[in-house]
C-alpha cells in the first residue's frame, strides 16, 4: 500500500504537513493513554499515596494493592499482631504495618477463573458453529441467505437489557441462574453472529477451485473441508476467536444481571472491591490491571486485522 | 498469500489433468451437499433460536400482561396494549430518552470530529504512524465496565486526576470540578469516557474510507488545479462518506443501548440527570420487577435498534462492493 | 445479492414498487420516529414514536425485497 503510493509523488504529503500531523497524533495518544497509565500507577501506590492530594507522581512503589486484590483482612489490636510469630510473605508483613491480619484468600481469583472459563468455552463454541455455518453460507445456495445472515447479525445489535429480562426467567425455569453453562451459552449466541459474518469473510477468499481439485482427488466435501479449508482460513479463524474471546471477557451487562455467586465473572466483581470506608483503588486499580493485560496482548496481536472484525468483516483491507 | 494462491491452482490444473473418471459413486459417496449444508448451518440457527428469538417472543407475550418475575405465582393477566400505552405516557421513561439523545448525539459528533481529524492525519503516512495507531486503539479493546469503574476514580474531586489536571489548566479550584456529583456536569463525564474509549473505532473506519480513494482521483484533481480545500470537500468528505456514516451508525447503535459503563460510572444519578434507556429499563425490570410493563419497554428500544441495524447493513453492503 | 439484482430484466414499476425509493422512504420514516423518540417538546410525538418507528422498520423489511 505504502509503496505503491510513493510512487505518485503528487499526492504524497509535504515533510511539513507529515511533521505537524505526528506531532497532533503523538500528542493524542500520549492524553489518551494517560487513564491507562493512572491505573497501573494506582494499582502500585500503598492506599494513603492513592489518595494523596495533589495526585501523587513521585512515589515510594507498593505491593499492597495487590495484596489487598488477593486475601481478605482482618483488623487486630497492636497487642495481638506483636504476639504473632514473625511474618511470612510481602503481604503479611504489608498488612501488619496497617493492623490487620490476613484471614484467607479474597472472591477474586474464582471471579477470574469463572471469566477465564466462561470466555474461552464460549469463544470455542462460537467459532465451532461459526466456522460451519460460514462454510454453509459460503459455499452453498441457502435459500433466503441474506435473510438468514441478516437475521443471525440482528441477534448481536439487541440491546442486551432487552434481552436479559426474559433470559433471566427462561435461565430460572431451567435452573441455568448463575451457571458457567449459563453464560457460556449465552455469550456463545451473541459471539456466533460476529463468528458467521467474520469467517464467512475469510472463507469467501478462499478460491473454490481448492476443494473441487481436493475432491476430484476423491475427497469427500467433509473431507476437503477438513483437509483444504479448515487450514486455510487458519488466520481467520484465530483472529475471529481472538475477537470473541474479548467480547467475552468486557461483558458486563449480562454477567451484572445474571450472576450474582457462583458464576460471577471478573467485570462485575472488580467494582465490589472494598476496603475499610470505601472504595480500595489500589486493590481496584491491581484487580483492573491484571484483567487488562491480556486485551493489550490481544490487541497487539490483532492490530492487522482489527479493522475487519469491527466492521463484520465488511471492510477487509 | 498470492504465491500460495498460484502453486495451488497449479496443483488443482494438475490434479484436473490427473483425474481419472472415478466410479459415480465414488464421487458422491458421503453426504449431499444440499445435507451439509443444512447440517452446518443449523446448530447455529438452532443456538440463535433458543437464546435470541425464543426469549424474544416471550418477551413479546409478556408485554401485553401483568406478569411480575418476583411473584411467579401469580395469576397473570392479559393487559391488552395497556403496558405500551403506560411506558409510551410515561414522562419518566420520556425523560430517559432525552438523556439517551443527548447522550447520543455529542459522543457521535465528538467522536466523528476527533475520530475523522484523527485519521486524516495518521493518512498523512509519517514515519512510526503504524505504531502509534496501535497505541490510540487500546482504549476501545477494554472492557467498558472495568475501565468506567476506574474513572470514577479519576473524576473524584479532590483526589481524582482528571479534576486535578482541569484545574491546573484552567485555574477552577477542585472542589468545584464534581464531574459526578454535579447534575450539570455529570452528562458530560459519560460523555467524555465514551469519547475516550470510542474515538479510536471511528478513526479506525475513516482511515480505510481515507484509504479506500484511489490516488488516481487527486492525481486528476491535481492536474485541474484543484485547490486542497475543494479537493478535501469535493473528493475525500463524498468519497469517505459511507464508512463515516458506518462509524456513525454502529455507535449510535451502541450508544442507543449504552449500560455498562454508565451503569459503574454514574448509575444513573445524581437523580436521574444520566439515567439512560438502559438504565431506566434496568429500574423497571430488576428493581421495580415489573417484568410486563419492561418488557413492552424493552421491547420498544428493541424496534428502534433493529431500524438501525437495518440501515447499518444496508450501509456494510454498500461498503462491502468498495 | 447485487448479482442477482443486475441479472433480472429491467421493466418499468411503478415507484412503490421498486427497492430504491421505498427503502429512502424507509429510511426517512426510522429516522422520524428516532426524532419523535428524541425530542423533549410534546408527549404525544413520544407516544406514536413507536408506531412511527414500527412502521418504518416494518416497511424496510418488506421493501428490501423488491427488486430495484
Amino acid at each position: 500500500m505504502s509503496s505503491a503510493n510513493a510512487a505518485h509523488s503528487v499526492v504524497e504529503p509535504s515533510t511539513a504537513s507529515k511533521r505537524v500531523a505526528a506531532t497532533l497524533v503523538i500528542l493524542y495518544a500520549m492524553i489518551t493513554l494517560v487513564p491507562l497509565a493512572w491505573i497501573f500507577l494506582t494499582s502500585i501506590k500503598s492506599p494513603p499515596d492513592s489518595i494523596s492530594y495533589p495526585p501523587k507522581l513521585v512515589f515510594t512503589p507498593s505491593l499492597e494493592g495487590y495484596c489487598n486484590l488477593f486475601t481478605t483482612r482482618s483488623r487486630q489490636t497492636p497487642e495481638y499482631i506483636a504476639a504473632l510469630p514473625p511474618a511470612e510473605g510481602v503481604c503479611d508483613a504489608v498488612s501488619r504495618e496497617r493492623n490487620m491480619v490476613i484471614v484467607g484468600p479474597s472472591n477474586f481469583l474464582p471471579r477470574f477463573a469463572n471469566s477465564l472459563i466462561i470466555a474461552f468455552g464460549s469463544t470455542f463454541l462460537a467459532v465451532l458453529l461459526g466456522t460451519l455455518a460460514a462454510y454453509g453460507f459460503s459455499r452453498f445456495r441457502v435459500p433466503l441467505a441474506d435473510d438468514l445472515l441478516f437475521f443471525i447479525l440482528s441477534t448481536r445489535m439487541m440491546p442486551p437489557i432487552a434481552v436479559a429480562i426474559p433470559i433471566y426467567l427462561m435461565y430460572r425455569q431451567l435452573g441455568l441462574s448463575d451457571t458457567a453453562i449459563g453464560m457460556m451459552l449465552l455469550y456463545t449466541a451473541v459471539n456466533v453472529s460476529l463468528a458467521v459474518w467474520l469467517l464467512k469473510g475469510f472463507i469467501d477468499e478462499i478460491p473454490r477451485e481448492y476443494e473441487e481439485a481436493a475432491m476430484i482427488d476423491g475427497y469427500t466435501r467433509l473431507q476437503a473441508f477438513r483437509k483444504v479449508v479448515l487450514p486455510q482460513a487458519t488466520t481467520g479463524i484465530a483472529a475471529t476467536a481472538i475477537f470473541c474471546l474479548i467480547f467475552a471477557w468486557n461483558e458486563y451487562a449480562f454477567a451484572a444481571l445474571l450472576t450474582s455467586g457462583s458464576a460471577q465473572t471478573a467485570p462485575p466483581f472488580i467494582p465490589t472491591i472494598i476496603g475499610e470506608g470505601g472504595q480500595d483503588w489500589p486493590a481496584v486499580a491491581a484487580g483492573t490491571t491484571i484483567f487488562l493485560v491480556p486485551i493489550l496482548v490481544f490487541t497487539v496481536l490483532l492490530r492487522k486485522q482489527l479493522l475487519r472484525g469491527i466492521t463484520f468483516g465488511a471492510v477487509r483491507k | 498469500m498470492t504465491t500460495s494462491h498460484e502453486t495451488f491452482t497449479d496443483k488443482a490444473a494438475q490434479a484436473v489433468v490427473r483425474a481419472t473418471p472415478e466410479p459415480l459413486a465414488a464421487r458422491v459417496r458421503g453426504l449431499s451437499d444440499r445435507a451439509i449444508a443444512w447440517l452446518f448451518i443449523a446448530p447455529t440457527i438452532t443456538l440463535l433460536l433458543a437464546i435470541n428469538i425464543f426469549p424474544l417472543f416471550w418477551a413479546i407475550y409478556l408485554s401485553f400482561t401483568n406478569y411480575r418475575a418476583n411473584r411467579p405465582n401469580a395469576v397473570v393477566q392479559n393487559v391488552g396494549l395497556g403496558n405500551y400505552s403506560r411506558v409510551l405516557n410515561d414522562p419518566d421513561i420520556w425523560a430517559s430518552m432525552q438523556t439517551t439523545a443527548h447522550f447520543v448525539f455529542w459522543t457521535i459528533v465528538l467522536q466523528t470530529v476527533i475520530g475523522f481529524a484523527l485519521a486524516y492525519l495518521i493518512d498523512r503516512k509519517f514515519r512510526g504512524h503504524a505504531f502509534w495507531t496501535t497505541l490510540i486503539l487500546i482504549p476501545m479493546m477494554l472492557s467498558p465496565a472495568v475501565v468506567g469503574n476506574f474513572w470514577r476514580f479519576l473524576y473524584e474531586p479532590q483526589i481524582g486526576l482528571f479534576a486535578y489536571a482541569v484545574s491546573f489548566l484552567s485555574g477552577i479550584p477542585t472542589s468545584e470540578i464534581r464531574m459526578l456529583g454535579d447534575v450539570r456536569l455529570a452528562p458530560w463525564a459519560i460523555i467524555i469516557v465514551d469519547t475516550w474509549m470510542w474515538t479510536p473505532y471511528v478513526m479506525l473506519i475513516c482511515l480505510a474510507g481515507l484509504r479506500s480513494i484511489p490516488d488516481y482521483i487527486y492525481e486528476a484533481a491535481e492536474v485541474d488545479r484543484a485547490s486542497n480545500w475543494r479537493q478535501f470537500w469535493s473528493i475525500t468528505i463524498p468519497m469517505a462518506l459511507p464508512f463515516i456514516m458506518l462509524a456513525v451508525l454502529f455507535r449510535g447503535i451502541e450508544n442507543f443501548k449504552m449500560f455498562d459503563m454508565v451503569n459503574l460510572l454514574t448509575g444513573g444519578g445524581p437523580g436521574s440527570t444520566t439515567e439512560v434507556a438502559s438504565i431506566a429499563l434496568k429500574r423497571e425490570a430488576f428493581e421495580a420487577w415489573a417484568t410486563g410493563r419492561s418488557s413492552a419497554f424493552a421491547i420498544v428500544l428493541f424496534v428502534a435498534v433493529f431500524g438501525l441495524a437495518n440501515i447499518y447493513v444496508k450501509i456494510l453492503n454498500r461498503v462491502k462492493q468498495r | 445479492m447485487t448479482d442477482r439484482a443486475l441479472e433480472r430484466p429491467r421493466t418499468r414499476r411503478p415507484f412503490f414498487l421498486r427497492r430504491g425509493p421505498m427503502e429512502m422512504l424507509a429510511v426517512a420514516m426510522i429516522g422520524i420516529g428516532f426524532l419523535m423518540l428524541f425530542q423533549p417538546f410534546a408527549m404525544v410525538l413520544y407516544t406514536y414514536s413507536f408506531v412511527t418507528l414500527l412502521a418504518g422498520t416494518a416497511m424496510f423489511t418488506v421493501v428490501s425485497k423488491f427488486p430495484e
